[in-house]
């Protein structure tokens, strides 16, 4: 299963002309170039990662669902696609993820407002990395 | 008009262009079928088509280097033979002149002749069909007479109907469906050129004949 | 299948085009921006010969009668799904009764003027000679040969066997593929027969005019404004074949470049061709607009169709990984 999964990233890599990608897990860190790879079991990082903050309403980091650069509208857009303070619907997009010439939606899980964009537009991101904060409403 | 050599010109990366030189006449343009004939075996070419004695030939794929096939074009032209088509003869009844022919009065200047004569001097040959194209089904007919050349239209007209039949420069035809012409609309015929369900859809052929025959001429 | 609620004129039903018919005076038609179509049946895993619908005219409804994927690339036609927007150069399912509200193109960094609506399974009607474009002059082909209307039907073919996923896109690629001289989009052009025909005057204008796109432009050929074009004399051409690029130029001096349902062979002499790599770009600008041309040589514009084929199937590639991802939507 994972043999497969690291063999799609890799084509993916290739494809979107990706050299390096990093990802972390609660136990794990996972490097791979394109030349080769190694994972690191890296125990430090249960304590880096810790608790998310608290907030009066439940906050939201939505995440990065594949390997791409961030992008908060669309190519062809001037005006970004969620601003903060913006009133979504789940499943609406509030967000790119450019690999190559693909464009894959970053969509809000649930119905909420945008926080904070914690990644800059044009950043490299990996699977798992928190893109933008979705502020919630209790049901 | 090419004088002297063969003339071979790229249309984009899409087609090559071949124009045999001299005069439009019949038997190059028979040699201009067997050119096509030729052609169309060879794997670079997607289709021959002839014109008025010339012939485009369309890539299935642009050759990455195009003297080849343009050394092997002039080749074959060298030792294209005129080739005899079995045609067959078709006549058509012509109104000329009046709402059939708009531009009859332009033709009417420009020769100096009147519309009687145009007529008669149009219907009297039998034409070849040279080449289809310009629109599905129309032909293109050699053998009109110079004496009633009329040059293009400075500007095309939005649409002339289906069974137009038009001069333009030296050469006559028949419009298979109503769109733009360049041409001088003299008169009007009714005749069913192309059906996309026929095998082959055209009508006609190049190497068949065709006759007009005065219905009527309107001044 | 979807139902055309309202369209403008001049929506007709495109494939690539026809080819093998020229013999017979048929000319190829097929989509004014062939990228467009091929990346909707990219985003799609169609066939790439499935056919899409061309449209020109804004704004444009269609309704969804049974569930269907489809994709709308094309010029930024602002799309809505019922009332969701999509982005462009995406496709995304339709579930029964959904309206697709395609609206007049906005113009970002890339103006364009067409829009491809394209269909899971692409847009079934006859095969006629070979290909489902419409050919409007001979009326055959497309749908029954002619422009859509108000309350037509469409049923799609056999979509990909593959379950695929949808709510993806691509870039569009006018960004991916630029070029631009002095800020405005251009297109390669090589000479054409009568080239040296012309006088210096005139081939200074073609390489250095902003040549306005004027209205009298459409899918038969799009008619010029410039600077008039004068042979050093006369020219006396016989009718021969054309291909869809061929600049014309009529005894006014106006050049009339053939689009893709241009007659496939006229008379006028041809200063240069369009080259077919950058014809997508001509067929996308709007009218009013204005383009310039860039003298390119064979073996350019055999690397410009290269480079094509690169973009699209680099965008196949990613698309059919992300597409048909089985597990998660």
């Amino acid at each position: 299963m994972f043999g497969n999964q690291l063999r799609e990233l890799s084509a993916w890599m290739a494809a979107a002309d990706i050299d390096e990608l990093q990802l972390s897990g609660p136990s794990l860190r996972l490097e791979l170039a394109r030349d080769g790879g190694e994972t690191i079991p890296d125990r430090t990082r249960d304590q880096q990662l810790g608790e998310p903050p608290r907030h009066a309403e439940p906050l939201l980091v939505v995440a990065a669902s594949t390997v791409g650069i961030f992008l908060d509208r669309h190519p062809l857009h001037e005006s970004a696609l969620a601003p903060a303070g913006t009133p979504v619907r789940a499943g609406q997009i509030i967000g790119l993820l450019q690999a190559g010439t693909l464009l894959v939606p970053v969509l809000a899980p649930r119905d909420g407002r945008i926080g904070a964009t914690l990644v800059a537009r044009g950043t490299p991101v990996g699977f798992g990395t928190g893109l933008i904060e979705l502020q919630t409403i209790e049901r | 008009m090419t004088t002297g050599q063969p003339r071979i010109s790229p249309l984009g990366t899409s087609a090559l262009l071949f124009e045999a030189p001299g005069e439009t006449e019949l038997t190059t343009q028979r040699r201009i079928w067997a050119l096509a004939r030729e052609a169309e075996s060879w794997p670079e070419i997607c289709e021959a088509v002839p014109g008025m004695n010339n012939l485009m030939l369309s890539f299935a794929r642009p050759p990455k280097c195009p003297e080849t096939i343009e050394t092997r074009l002039q080749a074959a032209w060298a030792a294209a033979m005129p080739l005899q088509v079995d045609g067959r003869l078709i006549e058509l009844p012509v109104v000329y002149g009046g709402e059939s022919g708009p531009h009859m009065a332009d033709v009417v200047a420009h020769t100096g002749l009147d519309a009687d004569e145009i007529a008669a001097i149009h219907s009297a040959p039998t034409y070849v069909v040279y080449a289809l194209g310009s629109h599905p089904g129309y032909c293109y007919l050699g053998g009109m007479d110079p004496r009633i050349a009329t040059p293009r239209r400075k500007t095309p007209v939005v649409s002339i109907p289906a069974g137009a039949v038009s001069i333009g420069g030296a050469q006559t035809g028949v419009s298979a469906s109503a769109g733009p012409s360049g041409w001088n609309t003299i008169g009007s015929t009714t005749m069913g050129f192309f059906d996309p369900a026929r095998d082959p859809p055209a009508l006609l052929r190049p190497g068949d004949e065709l006759r007009f025959r005065i219905a009527e001429v309107i001044r | 299948m979807i139902e055309i609620l309202a369209t403008g004129a001049l929506t007709t039903v495109q494939d690539h085009g026809r080819r093998g018919a020229l013999k017979w005076g048929v000319g190829t038609s097929g989509a004014l921006d062939d990228l467009a179509l091929a990346a909707g049946n990219i985003l799609l895993g169609n066939d790439e010969h499935a056919a899409c619908i061309e449209i020109q005219i804004f704004p444009f409804r269609a309704r969804f009668t049974a569930a269907c994927a489809f994709a709308v690339t094309g010029a930024d036609c602002q799309a809505l799904l019922d009332d969701v927007p999509l982005p462009p150069w995406w496709v995304q399912t339709a579930r029964a009764g959904q309206v697709l509200s395609l609206r007049i193109p906005r113009q970002g960094p890339w103006h364009a003027s067409r829009s491809y609506l394209c269909l899971a399974g692409g847009v079934d009607v006859p095969l006629v000679l070979g290909s489902r474009s419409t050919q409007l002059r001979g009326a055959f082909g497309g749908l029954e040969g002619r422009e859509l209307r108000n309350g037509d039907t469409l049923r799609t073919g056999a979509a990909s066997s593959v379950a695929r996923r949808t709510n993806f896109g691509l870039r569009p690629p006018a960004l991916d593929l630029p070029l631009m001289v002095d800020d405005l989009p251009a297109v390669r052009v090589l000479p054409a027969a009568e080239y040296a025909h012309y006088s210096d005057a005139a081939h200074e204008a073609l390489w250095n005019e902003a040549w306005r796109i004027t209205p009298q432009s459409n899918r038969y050929g799009y008619r010029l404004q410039g600077p008039q074009l004068c042979p050093v004399a006369p020219i006396e051409t016989r009718s021969h074949g054309i291909v869809p690029g061929v600049i014309q130029v009529p005894p006014n001096g106006q050049p009339i470049v053939q689009m893709r349902d241009a007659q496939p062979s006229g008379g006028y002499p041809k200063i240069g061709v369009v080259i077919e790599a950058d014809l997508w770009r001509l067929g996308q600008a709007p009218i009013g607009s204005r383009v310039r041309f860039i003298k390119t040589s064979w073996s350019e514009a055999i690397a410009a169709d290269e480079k094509n084929a690169e973009w699209l199937a680099d965008a196949r590639l990613l698309a059919d990984l992300y597409g048909e991802r089985s597990g998660s939507r």
